[in-house]
């Protein structure tokens, strides 16, 4: 009764093509970048102004309709997998930039602005947005904003929530809250820093103000092959308490670097173990000082190979490998599951051992990618979900891999985030009081608990849900995009 | 080194039973910035105190609520390192603690992040006295509403920060100080050209008919780029003051704070300029009640004002952490039922 009536009501409010309720045409969004998890939404909105989203969150706070928030879709912990009882409000259509000022460094824009638009907005000017997900292309600020997404280059230049200076947000009871602004920080509590990764639990984001970062004048990327992932490992130590920060540190395992090198012939040493990718960005003098560092400690830790790229064409072939890894190991195997765990860097080795162990054990080959520099590992887990039983094996191991991360001190997410993947990995990383607590931190938002119901927090009764990125050869959403 | 938070639980708890509040103190050094907080008794931090966890190569430092901040930044110094966000040590004094919860962040912070940006995790007591983990110890992780982020700043309104790592950066090979003569219009229009360029900038201010910078990062680079700013050299000194507020100009009656955009044109009252642009320190005649969104401003020895809106979430927020009002009250400009 109360949905036919909050159908009527989104009629009457949304014009023909910003409401869409037909099986067909809801089609599209039943899933985000992670495939395993569709649902086909009880309806679709698709608002263009703010004032559109404040009364669809009024239809469906009287009418007690949950509702889905999404931005491009590409995440890949199915944060916007849709309910079937639930509105998917799709905030793509408020895509303006709505101002760039300099002057401030800063730039205004609406939640469903692209990543990728605001730095090439701003690049006449001398700008750059610092953080960049590997969807940047496609994947939405207000979905970053959700998410607090990472990309290769946050190690120096840092998350989302280190690049938001302001945020417009409503919450569900429809109050609007301007937090932050174009100014640094406000004095007292921030709310800004809660609404990052809040996952669409907390407020629907209906403006970022981003701050832009002036761009580096050179850049230079040195590639150095090891024998050994420990060899690699130690040097990643070492460039960093030397006191380099470089813009990105990249690691690749012996079976990625071949997929890699299979698919884009990047011109990578196959016989390496382990290779490092390490991009410097600077004045032309800071980036010829820090090279030498760079290349002095590779060379302490047994490099056999060392290769620097200064111009943008051989940067962007050294970089393709790395940034082809994910659908160059796709070709490995039907299937594969891609985990997203942090550790303390120090404990690379013994994290590779244990999944290496764990590989014999389930029988299953891992590739191995890993944001080096800021301990942000993506095991790549091949297999074939057509073979009776792999499918939960896999999710078995895959488990088992983040339950290793959090026990030896890391977390069972870096950058993808828990959406309704990692829900009983929860469990592992977080005790039943601080649930409890986030529970009720979700309540001072969101009372009714309308706000993507049933993501990014377990319930203390139900632990249980698994799942993951399972991508299908032929079928992965986006496979025109760069996968870190 | 010693570590009694059983002790500070059991007397949350037995506040709590009683329905008396506490006032969360450690060194007392922030009390003529931000006011001393109220509380029927004082909960002592700074017993609880140590450097638990410091590994350099992770450049992540662990430590208990009381450690001195002077024993933490030696610490950092022997190994290279240090707090990214330059935080004030008001009087040579300050704990872990008082600097997470009043989240303040130095000269250096539009160039090298907020102290917010450095905490990845803290172990917190609530107003439940129940001791809860957030984050943790590396950078990347979302897993979670980031609670740590949130008690960073909020003076002890939402519970006892018990811990907390920091990720700390390695500390410049050189740094270079000078000051060129110039009015607030013209320094203003200068910081902004300055910091909308690649430069390895730490601190821009201008004070008293000077505009005051700062370059800090690899030998080579700064000396290059101090040639090119100009200007006559003077003591680091300048900025260690202005950090700490002894800057004399910082001593001034009815002092205000207030947080802007940082391309704001000055204000007559702007006796100095910090964070290149984004930080007014003005001697008003008259008092503020109400700020711009977006904006936020401080009387020098009271509770920061943000925007009215914000407050009834604010208090919810409050009523999350802490259902009984045990800590702070009256402290956070939000907190008016207590």
């Amino acid at each position: 009764m109360s949905q036919s009536q909050a159908l009527a009501d989104l009629k009457e409010l949304l014009p023909r093509d910003g409401l869409i309720t037909d099986p067909a045409g809801k089609r599209p969004y039943e899933t985000d970048g992670l495939t395993a998890f569709r649902e086909v939404p009880w309806a679709v909105a698709l608002p263009r102004t703010r004032e559109q989203v404040l009364a669809i969150l009024a239809i469906c706070r009287r009418r007690r309709i949950p509702i889905v928030p999404r931005g491009a879709g590409t995440g890949l912990s199915g944060g916007a997998r849709p309910m079937q009882d639930g509105l998917l409000l799709s905030l793509a259509r408020l895509n303006r930039i709505l101002e760039v000022d300099p002057a401030n460094a800063i730039a205004r824009v609406e939640p469903g602005v692209r990543n990728l638009a605001i730095s090439e907005a701003v690049a006449k000017l001398g700008f750059f947005y610092a953080p960049d997900p590997s969807s940047q292309i496609a994947c939405s600020i207000g979905g970053n904003v959700a998410e607090n997404a990472g990309g290769v280059h946050c190690l120096k230049y840092g998350l989302t929530v280190h690049n938001v200076a302001g945020l417009v947000i409503a919450t569900a009871d429809g109050e609007v809250h301007e937090l932050g602004g174009k100014g640094w920080d406000p004095l007292g509590v921030d709310l800004r820093s809660v609404v990052c990764g809040s996952e669409g639990l907390l407020a629907i984001v209906l403006e970022v103000i981003v701050r832009l970062t002036p761009l580096p004048p050179t850049k230079a990327v040195m590639l150095g092959a090891f024998h050994s992932l420990a060899a690699a490992g130690q040097a990643v130590a070492s460039i960093i308490s030397g006191g380099l920060i470089p813009a990105g540190l990249e690691m690749m395992d012996r079976l990625a670097i071949q997929a890699a090198e299979d698919f884009v012939h990047a011109g990578y040493p196959v016989d390496a173990e382990a290779l490092l990718l390490c991009e410097l960005d600077g004045t032309e003098a800071e980036v010829a000082s820090d090279l030498l560092k760079v290349e002095a400690a590779m060379q302490a830790e047994g490099a056999f190979r060392l290769e620097v790229a200064r111009d943008p064409a051989s940067q962007t072939r050294l970089w393709a490998g790395r940034k082809a890894a994910f659908p160059a190991v796709g070709r490995l195997a039907p299937d594969y599951y891609c985990m997203d765990g942090t550790i303390p860097r120090g404990r690379l080795a013994q994290v590779l051992d244990e999944i290496s162990r764990l590989s014999d054990e389930y029988g299953l080959r891992v590739a191995n990618v890993f944001h080096a520099g800021d301990g942000n590992l993506h095991p790549l887990i091949l297999y074939d979900a057509n073979q009776p039983g792999e499918l939960a094996k896999v999710e078995e191991f895959g488990g088992r891999i983040l339950q290793c991360c959090v026990a030896v001190g890391g977390t069972v997410s870096g950058e993808h985030g828990v959406g309704v993947e990692k829900l009983d990995q929860m469990c592992d990383q977080f005790g039943s009081a601080e649930l409890e607590q986030f529970a009720r931190l979700k309540a001072a938002f969101d009372p009714a608990g309308l706000l993507n119901p049933g993501k990014a927090i377990p319930t203390l009764a139900r632990c249980v849900e698994v799942g993951g990125m399972h991508v299908h050869s032929g079928s992965e959403r986006f496979k025109y995009l760069d996968r870190f | 080194m010693s570590d009694i938070a059983v002790e500070i639980i059991d007397r949350i708890g037995a506040a709590r039973v009683a329905r008396s509040t506490l006032a969360i103190l450690g060194h007392r050094s922030k009390v003529n910035l931000l006011g001393a907080p109220g509380g029927q008794a004082d909960l002592d931090l700074a017993p609880h105190c140590g450097i638990v966890d410091y590994r350099p190569e992770e450049l992540v430092i662990t430590a208990r609520a009381g450690t001195p901040l002077s024993d933490i930044t030696a610490a950092l110094d022997e190994r290279g390192q240090c707090l990214a966000a330059d935080p004030p040590m008001f009087a040579g004094r300050g704990t872990l603690g008082g600097m997470v919860a009043s989240g303040l962040s130095g000269p250096a912070r539009p160039f090298r992040g907020s102290l917010r940006d450095s905490v990845l995790g803290v172990e917190v007591i609530n107003g439940l006295a129940e001791r809860l983990r957030f984050g943790g110890q590396v950078f990347k992780n979302v897993a979670g509403f980031d609670v740590s982020r949130l008690f960073t700043g909020s003076e002890g309104a939402f519970g006892v920060v018990l811990a907390a790592s920091l990720r700390v950066a390695p500390k410049p090979e050189r740094v270079e100080c000078r000051k060129l003569t110039m009015d607030a219009t013209a320094a203003v229009i200068c910081m902004r050209q300055w910091a909308s360029q690649s430069l390895p900038l730490s601190g821009l201010c201008w004070t008293a008919g000077e505009l005051h910078w700062r370059l800090a990062g690899a030998s080579c680079v700064v000396k290059d780029v101090a040639d090119r700013l100009g200007g006559i050299e003077e003591d680091p000194g300048f900025w260690s003051s202005l950090r700490d507020g002894v800057l004399p100009m910082l001593t001034a009656a009815r002092l205000w704070r207030h947080a802007v955009p940082p391309a704001t044109p000055p204000h007559a009252e702007d006796i100095c300029i910090d964070w290149a642009g984004a930080i007014r320190w003005r001697r008003r005649k008259e008092s503020v009640d109400r700020v711009l969104p977006g904006e936020s401003a401080c009387q020098q020895g009271s509770s920061p004002l943000q925007p009215d809106r914000v407050s009834a979430l604010m208090r919810r927020l409050k009523d999350a952490f802490d259902p009984d009002h045990v800590f702070n009250p009256g402290l956070i400009h939000a907190d008016t039922t207590a």
